[in-house]
């Protein structure tokens, strides 16, 4: 149970633009267990995606590890890391822009066998069929082309693609995010069940808290690039520690009338700042409800406040 | 003027609805033909009110609110049938002068996405002159006065600052909030706004969606919400009108809808957005099947071949509108009894 | 896509698309069957000089100051013209796809490279550039392909590499390389051919642009010495323009009629592998 499948230690990745540097992943670590679904959760610029390219290798650190079971992808030649990846893929946000336009679903199912040389052509053919029944989707859609499905017939295309190589740990990159409501709870339902039938890890990328409630065993909040808070499930819900967590929660909408109104207004003021040069000390303390003179010139360090609780805030 | 003194000139007995739109059809011509994207679409909204107009892409809500305005005509729609009653003038039959004196006048509208709706090479505070400058007599100099006084109402701080910035320079929260201060320039009756919040990350959501319900209830005006999201509509609608592939399936006050909705399909999107009811990890209420290609749909009910309560005659024909409860009513052969809005906690 | 005949239905429909089809399906049949339908050497004097086009049965498009038949030049121009347009065009695209692919894909200082040499064949005029190649090496069929060729790719390089760029970070590239793929394998099956629709409109443009070349070249003299193009016939024409226009006219027609085609071609190719314009 705790071996960590997937772990990223103090992992910075930067940018040069001609604005000036963007800091999109300062020195972030977490782990994934084997069998285990972290969600990361945050709003966009804080470097939630960028992790995902990280984790994915799609590009290479400034500095840090990352390490898949145990090995540093960061520093592994061409054939591991097309061994790695293998046993480590992706689901995107986009299904429609995460599908090749000119290849059938069939094909586009097909191309990682033919790169990693899994069976002949009857044997890739009976393992695409067997992948389109995995997802949900009818045999005959395999000689379709990716513009002729609907929006979760394609992410279920993209799910069934991530699952041919028979991965360890499944890369949710707002995996239902680009999906209408009645359609993202097919989808939701269709990664919960994968992820029993086979074992999967999961790292679970979303804005949206509800949904990340739903799917995820521990909890990493993300502002800025910097990992704020992290916590199991529940004990997260239970007691949120650090302000950014508990205002993501409060503007998280209800649907329930009385109780939407009965809220108190959003504790949080401004809006998220620029990864370019991002405020000094704690980089929340500009929108802060709590902040104290301290926040704007002590980097809080991340520190445990409770059984794998850990939090990065000078007053949780 | 205020809302307030227009009502009392005219009211004698109850007051006639703001807007009173009846049969409203918008048609698209394709290359496979003439694809029907609204059908029969009726709903009315009182002064001062807030009206969600909610469904999933397709469902018709946005053209809805593009055919009121009849911008629906410059991207390959026809408006064939229906009536929209503002105040009393049928905005379909306008003449094209007087409607471009109610768009942006009288009537005002936000957005999805401000980037793509915002001018990138003239600063937000010219933009916002220009569009009073439009509807009133106003020197340059009393225009942009006003603009900087709205960016103010809206909230955006060192207001006579960003009225110099250009879009670009602006975040995506400011740059919403930037639109809403011109649609809301010359003081309109009735704000249309079109997934205003979509494009943005929670927080700024929740700020932004509590500035139109401060603005709202400030200025008197009122507020057709057009969203997917019902999660959003919980906290700031007075009533929901809920489109499946171009029909109203269901209207109703909002605490009627989310306790006790009528329409199976309702009720679907109700259960879509109540994850924490439910234990985590479990499996999550779902809505089987597509939402039909409009060029394709089913003889009877649309929501038919998803639905688990469909039988025969609903796969047959139309259901008719029904009242179900007071002032609620669907479009449903078989209408949830009472008391079925929430599934066991 | 693998749709060919829908591809060749949707051209013929096309407003410009279609009269260029039929234009160039013209050209391409003359020069086909036209030595089988009126055999001879284009160079034989075989009938009086300045004949007018109708004047004798036997050389229905009359013959030129030298008594050769207009009608067997034209088709050997015909010929050559689009021989030289195809493959120096092929020459052109295979040499712009390389350099813009690479550019494109790898990105940083190779493209920087790459490009700085693809400003470089641009800034120096095209056909200044030809005729010196052609001039240094001798003058015939394969120089002048390979001048045009060598001249005409850097615009094809350009649009490639701006098409690589933008799909490089596409998101189904991205996913075919967490699963392992190889740059070769990324650029071939996933990138190049969402890339090369609008490659084949421009090339269409080239194929234009290379046939008016060549016919420039040969009209200064530059061609090949054996073969009869509708450059040279407009060149050993032009003293006689004023009492036998038609000597100059009969094969400047036939060039404009063909470069008329691939830039209609070409246009019509433009919106028919659009899928953003095919999909309504």
């Amino acid at each position: 149970m705790s071996t960590p499948i997937l772990e990223l230690r103090s992992v910075v990745r930067h940018f040069d633009t001609p604005a000036g540097r963007v800091r999109a992943v300062d020195d972030v670590s977490l782990t994934v267990r084997a069998g285990e679904t972290l969600g990361l959760v945050g709003e966009s610029g804080c470097g939630k995606s960028t992790l995902a390219r990280l984790a994915m290798r799609l590009l290479p650190p400034d500095s840090g590890a990352i390490l898949f079971e145990g090995t540093d992808l960061a520093k592994a030649g061409r054939g591991d890391l097309a061994r790695y990846r293998a046993r480590m893929q992706m689901v995107f946000q986009d299904p429609l822009s995460a599908l090749n336009p000119r290849e059938t679903i069939g094909r586009i199912l097909e191309q990682p066998l033919l790169v990693h040389r899994r069976g002949g052509r009857a044997e890739r053919r009976a393992r695409v069929a067997q992948l389109l029944a995995h997802v949900g989707l009818r045999g005959d859609i395999a000689a379709r082309f990716p513009h002729e499905l609907s929006g979760g017939q394609r992410q279920r295309v993209g799910i069934a693609r991530a699952l041919a190589l028979e991965p360890r740990l499944l890369l949710c990159d707002e995996a239902v995010s680009a999906l209408d409501v009645s359609v993202r709870a097919q989808v939701l339902n269709l990664l919960l069940r994968l992820r029993g039938e086979f074992g999967l890890a999961a790292l679970f990328i979303s804005h949206d808290l509800a949904v990340v409630r739903h799917v995820a065993d521990r909890v990493a909040v993300m502002y800025l690039g910097q990992v704020v808070e992290q916590a199991p499930r529940d004990a997260l819900w239970r007691q949120p520690r650090h302000p950014y967590t508990r205002a993501l929660m409060a503007a998280t909408p209800v649907a329930d009338p009385a109780e939407a109104r009965a809220r108190p207004p959003l504790p949080l003021t401004g809006e998220l700042p620029s990864p370019i040069d991002p405020p000094s000390g704690c980089r929340f303390h500009p929108r802060c409800p709590l902040a104290l003179p301290r926040c704007r010139e002590d980097v809080p360090a991340l520190r445990l406040a409770g059984p794998e609780h850990t939090v990065a805030c000078h007053l949780a | 003027m205020t809302a307030s003194t227009r009502i009392s000139a005219v009211a004698e007995g109850p007051a006639p609805p703001l807007l009173q739109v009846s049969g409203l059809c918008t048609t698209f011509t394709t290359h496979a033909g003439p694809l029907p994207v609204l059908r029969d679409v009726s709903f009315t909204l009182a002064r001062g009110e807030t009206l969600a107009l909610v469904g999933e892409s397709g469902s018709g809500k946005s053209v809805t609110a593009a055919s009121l305005l009849r911008l629906v005509e410059a991207a390959g729609g026809r408006i064939t049938g229906g009536r929209a009653l503002f105040d009393g003038v049928d905005l379909l039959a306008l003449p094209p002068a007087a409607l471009r004196a109610i768009r942006g006048g009288r009537i005002g509208m936000v957005f999805q996405e401000p980037l793509s709706a915002l001018n990138p090479v003239q600063r937000i505070g010219a933009q916002i002159a220009e569009a009073i400058r439009l509807h009133r007599p106003l020197s340059r100099r009393a225009a942009w006065a006003r603009a900087v006084e709205l960016l103010a109402l809206v909230q955006i701080p060192a207001p006579e600052l960003r009225a110099r910035d250009y879009p670009h320079q602006l975040s995506g929260g400011q740059r919403q909030r930037a639109m809403i201060a011109m649609a809301l320039a010359c003081e309109p009756e009735l704000l249309i706004a079109d997934e205003p919040t979509t494009a943005l990350d929670v927080t700024t959501q929740a700020q932004i969606m509590a500035l139109l319900e401060d603005l709202r209830r400030r200025l008197g005006m009122a507020l057709l919400l057009i969203t997917h999201d019902l999660g959003v509509v919980a906290g700031v609608a007075d009533r929901v009108v809920v489109l499946y592939a171009g029909r109203v399936v269901e209207q109703g006050p909002v605490e009627r809808i989310f306790a006790a909705p009528l329409h199976p399909y309702t009720r679907g999107l109700l259960d879509a957005v109540r994850l924490e009811a439910l234990p985590p990890g479990s499996a999550l209420p779902e809505i089987p099947g597509l939402v039909p290609a409009l060029h394709d749909l089913p003889a009877g009910c649309a929501f038919a071949p998803r639905c688990p309560r469909a039988d025969a005659r609903c796969h047959a024909t139309p259901p008719p509108w029904r009242e179900g409860a007071p002032h609620q009513g669907a479009a449903c052969f078989h209408p949830l009894p009472a008391g079925t809005g929430r599934h066991a906690a | 896509m693998s749709a060919a005949p829908g591809l060749a239905r949707r051209l013929l429909a096309h407003r410009q698309g279609g009269p260029g089809l039929l234009l160039l399906l013209a050209v391409l049949l003359l020069a086909l069957f036209g030595p089988w339908l009126w055999p001879g050497d284009p160079w034989e004097m075989a009938a009086p000089p300045m004949l007018w086009p109708a004047e004798e049965a036997a050389n229905p498009l009359g013959s030129d100051v030298m008594g050769r038949d207009m009608l067997t030049g034209l088709v050997s121009g015909a010929r050559v013209s689009l021989l030289v347009g195809f493959v120096s065009t092929l020459i052109a695209a295979g040499l712009g796809i390389l350099v813009g692919a690479l550019g494109g894909f790898h990105g940083g200082r190779a493209d920087a490279a790459l490009m700085r040499v693809t400003e470089l064949f641009q800034t120096v005029p095209t056909f200044v550039l030809a005729v010196v190649l052609v001039a240094v090496f001798r003058p015939s069929v394969a120089t002048a392909v390979l001048a045009i060729g060598l001249v005409s790719w850097p615009a094809t390089a350009r649009l490639v590499r701006a098409q690589v760029l933008a799909l490089r970070g596409r998101d189904f590239v991205l996913a075919a390389e967490t699963f392992g793929m190889g740059t070769a394998r990324l650029l071939c099956t996933q990138i190049l051919p969402n890339a090369l629709p609008p490659v084949v409109a421009i090339s269409s443009l080239t194929i234009a642009h290379a046939i008016q070349t060549e016919a420039a070249l040969a009209f200064l003299g530059l061609g090949d010495p054996n073969v009869m193009s509708w450059g040279t016939m407009i060149g050993s024409g032009r003293e006689q323009l004023v009492e036998a226009w038609y000597i100059c006219g009969l094969p400047g027609l036939a060039l404009v009629v063909t470069v008329l085609a691939f830039n209609l071609l070409a246009e019509g190719l433009n919106d028919c592998l659009n899928p953003h314009l095919r999909r309504r």
